[in-house]
């Protein structure tokens, strides 16, 4: 097959969680989005219309100019496991059987013929279709800086594999080793996460987050019981402890039974069990993943490691591997779930079906991940004034930094949107809530007042990439957010003895305002910190901004928490940002070269908070 | 889900079930339910690489090819679903909507109930 002159490439993932759509002309990334972020409905899995629309706008083109559509899994191959395990577990699997097939046999089976509906028949070409692990390899690799890599993928299930091992190198990537459906360590946190009354798909950085609270005292039994872990990091899953290959639910009664007790209902007390049962499958899944990269890395002796699905979200394992695997380098696909899918497989076409030659870049090709809307100072203004905003114009950005810095070191919380939006779950300075780590109240205040969520929940530290060795032990950039790293000794305080008394409170709200270092706002209870570093290449006006507080105050960390409250996706546009804006607590909004102050806003008192809030479901 | 779907499938899962029996007896474990005891690893090398042709396919090379049923493998250890799959994707003939779409808005042919958790459907 021979690319055209100018050769344009759709990716879609969709129909199962966090649908997407990537576009990629001669081979670099025009544009990306998921499906949640215009429709408003967090980790839509809907086919996703309005990514696509955005893609093909960005490049200003229509379907019918697309040279190729690829999509990111393989539905008859997951339509196979799908029969397989219903006849493994029949006659239990009836009820499952009849409630999933409908939806496959009016739609998922139908898949070419949705995605002409969808394109209006526009589309002349032919679909492309990659495994779902192959995707995410793809993913990981092709973006990544690196000539050559091991790759590790590791998510719920996508056809068969739960697991996958291989090695890239140039223009091509092959898995060579993997583990079946249905042992999966992305199920097994996903279990824990639905019996500790998390919801699955999204709760799974809850547990993680909750896991420095616990003490890892269940882990021999899961061990023992649950999963047999081999030293090579394969595993197998004792599945009568599980219910969702037959079931509706995650965790069977055998599973209650081991542990003491049904599982927490959601929204209720969280109690010290729940903390060591996250503590317990936390560190579980951090051995199975270095065991993983040790036998990758023994088998392709490669110094550099890629990696995508949802479990390279893992953070905290991510900072494991890093310090204590034998790899050098790892790079991480910021878009690790399934919406990152969308993108390995428009890779996939571009390397693997066209044959092209990798053009590598030494920092990577994933443009610091801001491959979403961009909205400009005229639309913002239209905007503002259409809805009756009160604000000022800053014509010269180094006023508008400036202006915000001093806010900022006023311990005042701003809504920080600006460029474009960002690619996957993390937001990284372009649709971000920042404010002063330093601050002993700001944690709380972010959480309860601005976030409406769990107070446990720790917030992520950026920092100025040339100082960030300065506040803790990371060797490599992270310029994703998907490493954690420990706070230096350095910037650690000691607790006084009154305060460890309260660090072993029942109550996590109490635990969580102890101070611990110099930046408390970041700082979770082990000390450690899921760190963003910030450069000028990748971040421009926000690395400036960064710069300029660190002038004013001395500290080059800032908070920085996706723009959003809890339930709803990242703000997309500027009407979510105000809204947002009026919705929550934030004493400032920057939109574009914009401020808007809350005690400005003469509509602010009449907005119905509460109405804002319900219309998100808590995640 | 209309009546009749409901019908065939629950035809569909009937002729499931002495399958299910048989292989249960002839000891057929595809999902490897049964820990193998003396393995020294879990993991499954993948021998087959997509190609160039195969990424036009919705079946899988790498991942194994639901395209029926060879003489001798229905009670391999291959798997049972290759018998099925065909008579569901008959069944689902009968629901292909046509490929033009008359709404101005797309919206998707068939979604998943209200009732049916996020944990499972990901699966699905």
């Amino acid at each position: 097959v021979k690319p055209s002159e100018s050769t344009r490439i759709l990716g879609i993932s969709a129909l199962y969680h966090d649908s997407a759509a990537a576009l990629l002309v001669d081979g670099k990334i025009v544009a990306a989005a998921q499906e949640e972020r215009f429709t408003r409905k967090k980790y839509d899995h809907h086919f996703p219309i309005n990514a696509i629309e955005y893609c093909l706008s960005e490049a200003g083109i229509r379907p019918i100019e697309l040279d190729y559509i690829g999509f990111y899994d393989k539905p008859l191959a997951k339509f196979d496991r799908l029969v397989e395990t219903y006849i493994a577990f029949a006659p239990q699997s009836f009820r499952s059987w009849m409630k999933s097939l409908p939806t496959w046999l009016k739609s998922k089976l139908h898949l070419q013929r949705e995605m002409d509906r969808a394109f209006r028949n526009e589309y002349r070409g032919r679909y492309i279709f990659a495994d779902h692990h192959e995707s995410h390899a793809a993913s990981a690799f092709f973006p990544s800086p690196f000539e050559e890599a091991a790759i590790l993928t590791l998510d719920g299930v996508g056809e068969w594999s739960t697991t996958t091992l291989g090695y890239g190198r140039g223009n091509h990537l092959r898995l060579t080793h993997e583990i079946r459906f249905p042992h999966s360590l992305g199920l097994l946190y996903s279990a824990f996460t639905y019996y500790t009354g998390f919801l699955v798909n999204s709760g799974e950085y809850k547990v993680m987050g909750l896991a420095p609270y616990g003490e890892p005292r269940f882990k021999d039994l899961i061990l023992q019981e649950l999963i047999h872990v081999q030293d090579d990091g394969s595993f197998w899953m004792d599945m009568s402890y599980f219910n969702y290959c037959q079931g509706m639910t995650m965790t069977s009664e055998k599973f209650h039974r081991l542990f003491g007790g049904p599982p927490r209902n959601p929204e209720s007390f969280i109690t010290q069990r729940e903390m060591d049962l996250a503590a317990s499958v936390q560190a579980v899944c951090e051995e199975v993943m270095l065991k993983c990269v040790r036998h990758v890395h023994k088998l392709t002796k490669s110094k550099n490691l890629v990696m995508a699905g949802g479990v390279a979200l893992n953070c905290v394992g991510n900072g494991r591997i890093l310090r204590e695997g034998p790899f050098e380098k790892i790079w991480i696909q910021p878009a690790a779930g399934d919406s990152g899918g969308a993108l390995g497989v428009a890779y996939l076409i571009w390397y693997h079906v066209l044959s092209q030659p990798r053009v590598i870049n030494t920092t990577d090709s994933q443009q610091g991940s801001l491959l979403g809307p961009e909205f400009d100072n005229h639309k913002i203004r239209l905007f503002l004034d259409q809805a009756d905003a009160s604000y000022n114009l800053f014509e010269n950005e180094d006023e508008l930094v400036d202006h915000v810095a001093d806010l900022l070191a006023d311990e005042k919380v701003v809504g920080w949107f600006s460029g474009r939006m960002e690619f996957g779950p993390r937001a990284l300075g372009a649709r971000s809530i920042i404010g002063d780590p330093r601050s002993t109240t700001m944690q709380a205040k972010m959480n309860v007042k601005i976030k409406f969520r769990e107070s446990f929940r720790p917030f992520a530290p950026c920092v100025l990439r040339e100082d960030a060795e300065e506040y803790f032990a990371l060797q490599n950039e992270s310029p994703y957010m998907l490493l954690v790293a420990p706070v230096l000794k350095k910037h650690r305080r000691r607790p006084t003895d009154e305060e460890k008394v309260i660090m072993m409170d029942p109550d996590l709200r109490k635990r969580v305002g102890v101070v611990r270092s110099s930046i408390p706002a970041v700082t979770h209870v082990d000390y450690s910190a899921r760190v963003q570093t910030v450069d000028e290449e990748r971040h421009g006006r926000f690395y400036r901004l960064m710069k300029r507080f660190k002038e004013k105050t001395g500290c080059p960390v800032l908070v920085n928490t996706s723009f959003n409250i809890r339930g709803e996706p990242i703000v997309c546009t500027p009407e979510d940002a105000f809204r947002c804006f009026l919705g929550t607590n934030m004493d400032a909004l920057v939109l574009g070269n914009h401020l808007l102050l809350k005690e400005e806003q003469s509509n602010a008192p009449a907005f119905d908070a509460e109405a804002y809030k319900s219309s998100f479901a808590p995640d | 889900m209309d009546l009749l779907a409901q019908v065939l499938l629950t035809i569909v899962y009937l002729l499931v079930l002495p399958v299910r029996l048989v292989r249960a007896v002839l000891g057929h474990d595809k999902l490897r339910l049964r820990r193998p005891l003396n393995a020294a690893s879990y993991w499954v090398v993948r021998d087959k690489e997509p190609n160039s042709q195969s990424y036009f396919s919705e079946a899988s090379l790498a991942e194994g090819c639901p395209g029926g049923l060879a003489v001798g493998q229905f009670f391999s250890d291959r798997g049972a679903a290759r018998w099925f799959t065909p008579m569901l994707r008959l069944i689902a003939r009968l629901y292909a909507l046509p490929r033009e779409r008359a709404a101005d808005k797309y919206d998707v042919s068939a979604d998943r109930g209200a009732s049916i958790p996020d944990e499972v459907y990901t699966l699905w």
